[in-house]
């Protein structure tokens, strides 16, 4: 059919036909939703806080008499709050069209446009709970009328923490109230910032509501039974969760704002971001429900328990940047954990028994050619490293049962010898203090000057600077300086103090034991002083530590890092520049096996035994813990300061577990759940920034 | 270059065929011949008292036998070892029942077969139902006692020593093992009986790890006196939490199960009451010998043989020492 046909034009939809076409769309039904429900529970709340969470058709109506302001206040709140929301999703079904956020700072609409009613209700709310509760922590949860001025004496350490907190968290939520009631560009990022951080917060309140409900039933009773007390201990956070996300909302709405300043692209400058938040959601969650969780000990024990766990994620960590992965990490670490534990006991390779230094040697250097077998295998057949290293895993796991004296678990304690002591000149030491004290000259020298004169230059340059995050920066860089001044400077006081103390004792050999120094108790730390016999820290933890540091440094500001970078994310790309893609990952398989090794020896060093299936699983565990931390399993993307986060989250997460009398048999469930809501959050984030 | 590897790959290819082909011949001997199928071998002490229970029968019998399971523990691949014992075509076969349904097909074809087939180790939960497997009798140690008698053990301790048990704990390292759950069932018998209240705490293989969730569970739940550990590893946790953390034998009444050197010697010291011994090495002799004695001369025993418990305290447990070296213990 031939002819024109001119095309139909859509007649111009009507201001009603927008609007209900904007009504139909599932941003704005889901945004009504919220408001409803967010509105419905506020007005629970703040009906439960006033009789006093009673059981349903307790006598429901009564009201109590015993009130402490900061019930009342959050009852208020909580009421208002209420009212606002199902105002505004009243308005939002009325005029679909709601103004944006841009819409109100530049001067379109005002102040009593329901999203910016919200949002500073949201803040004013925060503001005064904050200080509320800061006070009333401070004076001891009184009752109104109980002479509620008077302060307390017996404020532990926990408590001044929170105080402080709260302060500034008022103070930060007021003065974002001043920038949005002045109409200021600046609070959109603090405004979002408040409200994800709020719900982040809530997350982890509602979590630890959830965990606690149980401790509240009779022992043979239900949920439903007990249903005004899980209302009580869920409530209040989903309600806060509710508001958050509200206010969130709200304000990612507007498109009109530059997009660095949005939170999701503050967020995507780490790697891992997403570790970062699961970290902080987990420790407060925990802390709420137990307080047993941020005592020492808990927190000594899981870090002493995972110093294996964290030294061998570095490594894997390094070798997936660099677009593979090793299976049979968990069997290296066994195998020179024995290989170690034999050197020293039987001798191993037809060698003498030896002391702990060449032992230690020789299980490193058989932990790294068991890495360069594994190298070589994956270059020379091309096989994908899943596969070569699988086998490895099988074939180095034979090493250690066969080479078990009968299978048995061979300890250090059955040869009946002394651990192992070394005698240093003390001459050797001072050489070697000597040498640390002038590397931290150096850093000093080149570092202090240099952080000092940028605080000082941003200190000048403050009035021009138009970051919304001017303070923020300066306070951190300012905090960032002193730390790393009085760091330094401690570190050169202390190899000092070592040197004259050495010379002080004259020419006699120091004896040192070689278990204390690879994973010993810590008895006494320099500023805190001797540690209670219940807290469990190894030196082992500082290793960890001090591991990843180093290799965050030369991932981040080495040549050697940069190509590890580049052979992960584009390995063509990577050949044309000349760089060698095989030696880098033959590299790289090498340290992720000696590091496996190092884990080997430290866990010898605490422990002093070693089965033939030590270190099954631990690959896996290592992997996820990598993954939780934000690096790709494809390559060319992680750090390692997120596979600390990732070992730690693993390590509290069962602490904390056990700590609230969980059934630990959820654990793995727990686990699973966790790896899969960091990988999104770590993709949602990483997506801001491509 | 290639050339070589091609080459090194044939040989090596040569070389798997003959070595198997001597195995094969090796096996090919006109006596008798035995099988024992189970979910755990050489990778673990436990296992090798029990092999070395079953070489030592056979070297009286002069009888060929093969121990055919997974090196660690591997419960799903006893299905094809089951494939593997009746290739064999032995005159008799020995299997652990950690999971009757896995080796169901494999038991009913050697009952088709007329084999004579003993369970020992870990009994069939179903025995005595209709969906029992057909197998003569069970040779092994009754877990469930065995938790029994630790927990009684626990309770006279206490009474003797003035104190009372306030509170237990049975710690499980492998989730979901009959032969563990039976265990703590045991130990929670005797709790229900007293009206005390006991609680089960899960733990792993690797003592560091068992230490650090120890006292964890001690922070949380200082009223609990009473501890159940259900194996060599998570003993050497125990024993790890208790050096560690400084805790004087005797304020916490500890037992264990099965034997290693390191729980010898907290007997010695006293941290363990004591350990249950279900005597693996007569569960590898008694069961190559019955199979010996039904599958030539048709003879039975009149129920279920039991190995354990066996209790091991402070009062034997220096003659144990030297049985265990030489590999009977």
């Amino acid at each position: 059919m031939t002819g024109t046909t001119a095309p139909i034009r859509p007649a111009q939809p009507s201001a009603t036909e927008i609007e209900r076409r904007l009504l139909r769309n599932r941003k704005y039904i889901t945004t009504i939703i919220l408001l409803v429900a967010a509105g419905i529970l506020g007005l629970i709340v703040a009906e439960q806080i006033i009789t006093g969470w009673l059981a349903l058709g307790e006598r429901a109506n009564i009201s109590r008499r015993d009130f402490n302001i900061l019930e009342i206040a959050a009852a208020i709140g909580a009421a208002l709050w209420g009212i606002l929301c199902l105002y505004s999703a009243s308005g939002l079904i009325r005029h679909p069209s709601t103004p944006s956020y841009a819409d109100y700072l530049e001067n379109r609409v005002g102040r009593t446009s329901a999203g910016v009613l919200i949002t500073l209700a949201f803040l004013f709310i925060s503001a005064v709970l904050c200080l509320l509760y800061a006070e009333q922590i401070a004076t001891g949860w009184l009752a109104l009328g109980e002479r509620a001025n008077v302060s307390r004496r017996d404020l532990n350490l926990y408590e001044i923490i929170a105080i402080v907190f709260t302060g500034i968290w008022a103070i930060t939520c007021l003065r974002t109230f001043w920038a949005i009631w002045k109409r200021d560009k600046r609070s959109w990022p603090w405004a979002q910032w408040i409200a994800l951080l709020t719900a982040l917060v809530s997350v982890a309140v509602v979590f630890a509501g959830t965990i606690n409900i149980r401790s509240t039933l009779p022992r043979s009773g239900t949920v439903a039974d007990n249903l005004p007390a899980a209302i009580e201990l869920v409530a209040p956070g989903l309600m806060l969760f509710l508001a958050a996300t509200v206010v969130y909302r709200y304000l990612t709405l507007s498109v009109g704002l530059s997009a660095d300043q949005s939170v999701r692209n503050q967020l995507a400058k780490s790697p891992s971001a997403g570790a970062i938040i699961g970290l902080v959601t987990l420790i407060v969650a925990f802390s709420i429900a137990s307080s047993l969780f941020l005592e020492p000990r808990a927190i000594a024990g899981a870090l002493s328990t995972n110093v294996t766990n964290g030294i061998v994620a570095i490594g894997i960590t390094l070798l997936m940047i660099s677009g593979e992965f090793d299976l049979s990490v968990g069997s290296i670490f066994g195998a020179s954990a024995l290989i170690f534990l034999l050197a020293l006991t039987e001798g191993v390779f037809g060698l003498p028994p030896m002391r702990a230094i060449p032992a230690a040697a020789i299980a490193l250097l058989f932990a790294a050619i068991l890495g360069l077998i594994n190298g070589v295998l994956l270059i020379r057949t091309g096989i994908p490293s899943f596969i070569v290293t699988l086998g490895t895993l099988l074939a180095y796991r034979a090493i250690t049962l066969v080479a078990l004296p009968e299978g048995r678990i061979i300890r250090y304690a059955d040869y009946r010898l002394p651990d192992p002591v070394m005698e240093f000149s003390p001459y050797i030491l001072i050489t070697l203090l000597v040498l640390v004290a002038m590397i931290l000259l150096f850093l000093a020298y080149r570092q202090i000057p240099h952080l000092w004169g940028d605080v000082l230059s941003r200190i000048r340059n403050f009035r021009e600077n138009e970051s919304p995050f001017r303070d923020v920066q300066l306070i951190a860089r300012i905090v960032w300086s002193a730390i790393f001044t009085i760091a330094i400077v401690g570190l050169i006081i202390g190899c000092v103090t070592g040197i004259i103390d050495l010379l002080g004792r004259g020419s006699t050999n120091i004896p040192v034991n070689f278990f204390d120094i690879a994973n010993g108790r810590i008895a006494s730390l320099p500023v805190i002083g001797p540690l209670d016999a219940s807290i469990n820290l190894r030196t082992g933890v500082i290793w960890w530590f001090v591991l990843v540091v180093i290799f965050q440094f030369i991932l981040n500001h080495m040549k050697y890092g940069g190509y590890t970078f580049a052979v992960g994310g584009n390995p063509g790309a990577a050949l044309a520049q000349g760089i060698s893609v095989s030696r880098i990952k033959i590299t790289n398989f090498i340290i992720c096996a000696v590091l496996a090794g190092v884990a080997g020896i430290a866990f010898v060093s605490r422990v002093g035994s070693v089965g033939p299936n030590l270190g099954e699983g631990l690959e896996l565990e290592v992997i996820a813990a990598s993954v939780i931390g934000g690096t790709l399993l494809t390559g060319g993307y992680g750090s390692i300061f997120g596979a600390l986060l990732g070992v730690l989250i693993f390590g509290l997460l069962r602490t904390g577990l056990v700590l609230v009398g969980m059934d630990p048999r959820i654990f793995y469930g727990v686990q699973g759940v966790i790896i899969i809501v960091a990988v999104i959050i770590n993709t949602a984030v990483r997506r801001a920034r491509t | 270059m290639r050339k070589a590897s091609r080459l090194l790959a044939i040989a090596l290819l040569i070389l798997g065929v003959a070595v198997i082909g001597i195995g094969v011949v090796g096996a090919q001997d006109d006596g008798l011949s035995f099988a024992i199928v189970s979910h755990g071998g050489a990778g673990n002490p436990f296992w090798i008292t029990v092999i070395k229970g079953m070489d030592d029968a056979c070297a009286l019998l002069d009888a060929n036998c093969q121990w055919l399971a997974d090196d660690t523990y591997g419960l799903e691949a006893m299905a094809g070892f089951w494939d593997d014992a009746l290739a064999l075509n032995p005159d008799g076969i020995g299997t652990t029942v950690p999971d009757p349904d896995v080796i169901r097909s494999g038991v009913e074809r050697a009952a088709e077969l007329g084999l004579p087939v003993i369970a020992l180790n870990t009994a069939d939960p179903g025995a005595g139902t209709d969906a029992a497997l057909p197998i003569l009798f069970y040779i092994g140690a009754n877990e469930f006692t065995g938790g029994v008698s630790n927990a009684q053990r626990v309770f006279a301790e206490a009474a003797a020593a003035g104190a009372s048990i306030t509170k237990g704990v049975c710690t499980v390292q492998e989730q979901g093992h009959s032969g563990l759950e039976a265990r703590c069932a045991g130990v929670e018998s005797v709790f229900d009986e007293m009206g005390v209240p006991v609680e089960r705490l899960n733990i792993t293989n690797d003592p560091a790890e068992t230490a650090g969730i120890l006292s964890d569970y001690f922070a949380a739940n200082p009223d609990t006196n009473a501890i159940f550990m259900l194996g060599p590893a998570p003993s050497s946790g125990l024993n790890l939490y208790l050096t560690e953390a400084g805790i004087e034998p005797g304020t916490l009444f500890a037992t264990s199960h099965d034997t290693s050197a390191e729980i010898y010697q907290m007997i010695q010291d006293g941290a363990l009451l004591q350990t249950i011994d279900q005597q693996p090495y007569l569960q590898g002799f008694e069961t190559i010998m019955w199979l010996y004695l039904n599958s030539q001369f048709e003879m039975a025993p009149g129920g279920d043989i039991f190995t354990g418990p066996g209790v091991i305290d402070s009062g034997n447990v220096d003659a144990i020492i030297d049985l265990t070296a030489a590999g009977y213990r």
